[in-house]
């Protein structure tokens, strides 16, 4: 009765449910999509940073990350390969075998890292070819030859053409000593790398440090909004754990963890301050709908409408009208977000160049996690449902005479 | 007239007008906040670059840059201190000789830059001894100590006291090795670099390096007020002639990175705050406007014509805006200032993060320009958002809107 009541009464000032619902729509519609760049921002930042270095996953020989020296290296498998890939979420993998090395050209020597990697896998993953300034990429995996940072080139002071000579340690202490030739320069955005990078094809990486089929590493690329940890589980199960460990980034790099960890409680704040302004905009309506249903509340109870039920009413309406915004909201939001998803908004001018040097892809992404739709639509929910007390609180105090005659 | 009309109207019914007046007041406060915030934010990474890692301005040889070899010096560099240090702008100065090369443990090697300091500036200077973890900040005096990052002594297996190999090449391009003794480990907040940087006594390397007495690759200078940067760099052409001088923004681009991503995320923020903002103040405005129905059409009865009931409705918002803006900006300068002194505390909301060795304390700020922006755009957006609620009213037919109740 009473439920069929506030429905009623709902339907019959349309325009001001359609206000509130409205009000509710653009609460649900903010907090999403302000969640969702947020959320957004640190994916992409992740994204970018994982497909230059460790991947989202390492799978490494158990006892490597203490020890990182090649001699705890792992035969490759192309079995692993495929119980890897049988994982719906993971989307590439990079075989890469990385030591460290003394890298010479005419009289100056410099510590360089030495990626091995496949040329085509590690291509379709960061588009690495594309960060050529001169001469040309390794095109596969037996290519005699090595691609390097400029930073490393221009302190060798060596050119595209010239024969670079690397020096390190070998599988089971061999010595490891080769001539190369520089076939490609390339710009990376981290300065780090940059400086101090070699990358060759992966064969080459082997024959030189005799470790034939030898891996550093298998990196996993995933799909950016899988649940880490969730996955990590999983592939630890397929693949013997006794032979293999396997490494989140956040694992491996915990200081990028721990910015966006310092950086996202800050945005809790933010986003505190953005629910304020929602709920005083939801305040204001409800206020107004009071005042403007006081002459019709007040010949209810004088006609004898008990004054709880009057605010169970209006509390029912409330929910119900926030229910309709909370819902069109959602549908909304995940509207916006597929759209923003399909077409990004990309950066111009400035901030596109040097989000560019960077490496750092220059678009604005939404993360569309389903856990933000579910959380913000709650929250607002929740706030709509507790400021509709306030109206039931007014009747409560209704003084009927004096409202009639308001 | 019309001015007259529309200012008694808002008073007559005053708790819609407070409800508008709130909504507003609200609009440029949480504007406010959270851009002061955010920029308090990044500004605490930012001072943590400079006043940790980079200092204001660096000085280099022209070419050290790009070669990062040792034999690109700066000459006379006692000299060149002591007149930085006779300069009452500047808050510290030090000088570092430079190398790059390989650490090497009985168990594994790694490439690190080695830094030949001199233990009492950097003191004031990057305040290095307050990050030693273990062992004591160049306590012992001997010209063989280093100064290694807790995360380069994990990884080389390597414990206090332990005895490391530095290998590096001379000026002459000979490779040098020379036996170190760790006196102490230290842990940074910038972990990545704790792993690269280790710290020598600077007359030590410097022989090392065959370098002649007093020359060094680095001039580090901290300034007292920022805004004397640009003085400060010229003063320091005057005294290195021939260095390469280059600011913290030059030094690091990635701070550069930080401060643009921060305009472009400020132009987003207020964005979604002050749509939040519009549809308050529409709905409230389109209510009182649909509640007044009877009366303006009373108004239109006798006569008032569409434009000028446009007009009042939209000097109405105005009236209100304008209250409402000084009061939002006051109690958001208030809010910025009270927070500026004490600070908001993050680590309530994040019990890890102090245990990261993140500074948790974020003391927000704003510059005067942001404020303008923020008070303008609320107040443009408020008068839009009165457009629709004012048409609404034109639509209005006299004759109907009597009856209604």
């Amino acid at each position: 009765m009473l439920l069929k009541l506030a429905w009623l009464n709902i339907w019959r000032n349309k325009r001001r449910t359609i206000i509130t619902a409205t009000s509710v729509f653009f609460a649900v519609l903010l907090a999403i999509i302000f969640r969702s760049l947020t959320e957004g921002v640190y994916d992409n930042m992740i994204h970018n940073v994982v497909s230059y270095s460790s991947g989202y996953l390492q799978v490494h020989q158990k006892g490597y990350w203490d020890e990182q020296s090649i001699d705890n290296t792992f035969k490759e498998d192309e079995q692993l390969y495929q119980e890897l890939l049988k994982n719906p979420n993971v989307t590439h993998i990079m075989p890469r075998l990385q030591t460290f090395a003394l890298a010479s050209y005419g009289e100056k020597t410099r510590g360089v890292l030495v990626l091995g990697i496949d040329p085509v896998k590690e291509k379709a993953v960061n588009n690495l070819h594309e960060k050529i300034t001169d001469g040309q990429y390794i095109e596969t995996v037996n290519d005699n030859a090595v691609v390097l940072g400029e930073g490393l080139a221009s302190q060798l002071k060596l050119k595209v053409n010239d024969t670079l000579v690397l020096l390190g340690q070998g599988y089971h202490a061999s010595s490891a000593a080769a001539k190369f030739r520089v076939k490609g320069l390339m710009k990376l955005g981290a300065i780090e790398l940059n400086n101090s990078v070699v990358y060759m094809p992966l064969q080459q990486s082997q024959y030189m440090h005799g470790a034939e089929g030898r891996l550093t590493s298998v990196s996993v690329m995933l799909d950016k909004t899988t649940d880490l940890e969730k996955l990590k589980q999983s592939i630890q199960e397929s693949i013997d754990p006794e032979k293999y460990e396997v490494m989140t980034w956040k694992e491996m790099m915990p200081e990028m963890d721990q910015f966006i960890e310092a950086d996202s409680t800050g945005h809790y704040i933010i986003i505190g301050v953005l629910y304020f302004v929602i709920s005083f905009g939801l305040f204001g309506t409800l206020l107004m709908m009071i005042f403007e249903r006081k002459h019709e509340l007040g010949i209810l109870i004088a006609i004898g409408m008990k004054k709880h039920l009057l605010a169970i009413i209006l509390l029912l309406e409330s929910a119900m009208i926030s229910l309709i915004g909370c819902f069109t909201g959602v549908i909304a939001g995940f509207l916006v977000i597929k759209w923003f998803s399909a077409y990004p908004i990309h950066f111009t001018g400035e901030l596109k160049e040097v989000y560019e040097n960077y490496g750092i892809e220059s678009i604005i992404y939404f993360s569309s996690h389903e856990k933000i739709f579910i959380v913000q639509t709650l929250i607002v929910l929740l706030l709509s449902i507790l400021l509709a007390f306030y109206p039931g609180y007014k009747v409560m105090k209704l003084k009927p005479v004096e409202a009639i005659n308001s | 007239m019309l001015f007259q009309i529309a200012w008694r109207n808002i008073w007559r019914n005053k708790s819609r007008s407070l409800v508008v007046i709130s909504s507003i007041i609200i609009g440029v406060w949480a504007g406010i906040f959270i851009l002061s915030f955010a920029w308090g934010m990044y500004k605490n990474n930012i001072n943590e670059s400079v006043y940790r890692q980079l200092s204001h301005i660096q000085i280099h040889h022209p070419t050290f840059g790009e070669e990062n070899d040792s034999k690109f010096t700066i000459t006379n560099t006692d000299e060149k201190l002591k007149q930085f240090q006779s300069n009452a702008q500047i808050a510290s100065v030090s000088s570092r000789v430079i190398s790059t090369g390989m650490i090497t443990s009985p168990t594994t090697a790694s490439g690190v830059k080695i830094y030949g300091i001199n233990p009492a500036s950097e003191v004031t200077q990057i305040r290095l001894n307050e990050y030693v973890r273990e062992g004591a900040y160049f306590e012992t005096g001997k010209e063989n100590e280093i100064l290694i990052g807790e995360k380069l002594a994990k990884k080389l297996k390597v414990k206090l006291k332990s005895k490391v190999v530095l290998t590096f090449t001379n000026t002459e391009a000979e490779i040098i090795s020379g036996a170190f003794r760790i006196g102490g480990l230290y842990r940074s907040k910038n972990i990545s670099l704790d792993e690269v940087n280790v710290y020598v006594q600077q007359e030590h390397l410097r022989e090392l390096l065959e370098l002649k007495p007093s020359e060094s690759n680095e001039i580090a200078i901290l300034v007292k007020d920022e805004e004397q940067l640009e003085a400060i760099k010229n003063y320091s052409r005057t005294v290195v002639s021939k260095g390469k001088i280059e600011d913290w923004k030059e030094l690091s681009p990635e701070l550069g990175m930080i401060i643009e991503s921060f305009n472009l995320y400020t132009y987003i923020i207020s964005g979604i705050i002050l749509l939040a903002l519009t549809f308050g103040i529409i709905n409230t405005m389109l209510m009182s406007v649909l509640e007044r129905i009877r009366e303006l059409g009373m108004l239109m009865a006798i006569g008032l014509n569409k434009s000028k009931i446009f007009i009042m409705i939209m000097l109405e918002t105005f009236y209100l805006t304008v209250i409402g803006c000084p009061i939002g900006l006051l109690v958001g300068w208030l809010t910025v200032t009270v927070l500026g002194k004490t600070g908001i505390n993050l680590s309530m909301f994040s019990e890890g993060l102090a245990s990261y060795g993140f500074s948790s304390i974020i003391y927000p700020a704003l510059d005067q320009e942001k404020y303008v922006i923020i008070v303008t755009m609320c107040l443009i957006t408020a008068i839009l958002s009165a457009i629709y609620p004012a048409y609404k009213a034109l639509q209005l037919n006299p004759s109907e809107a009597i009856r209604k109740i």
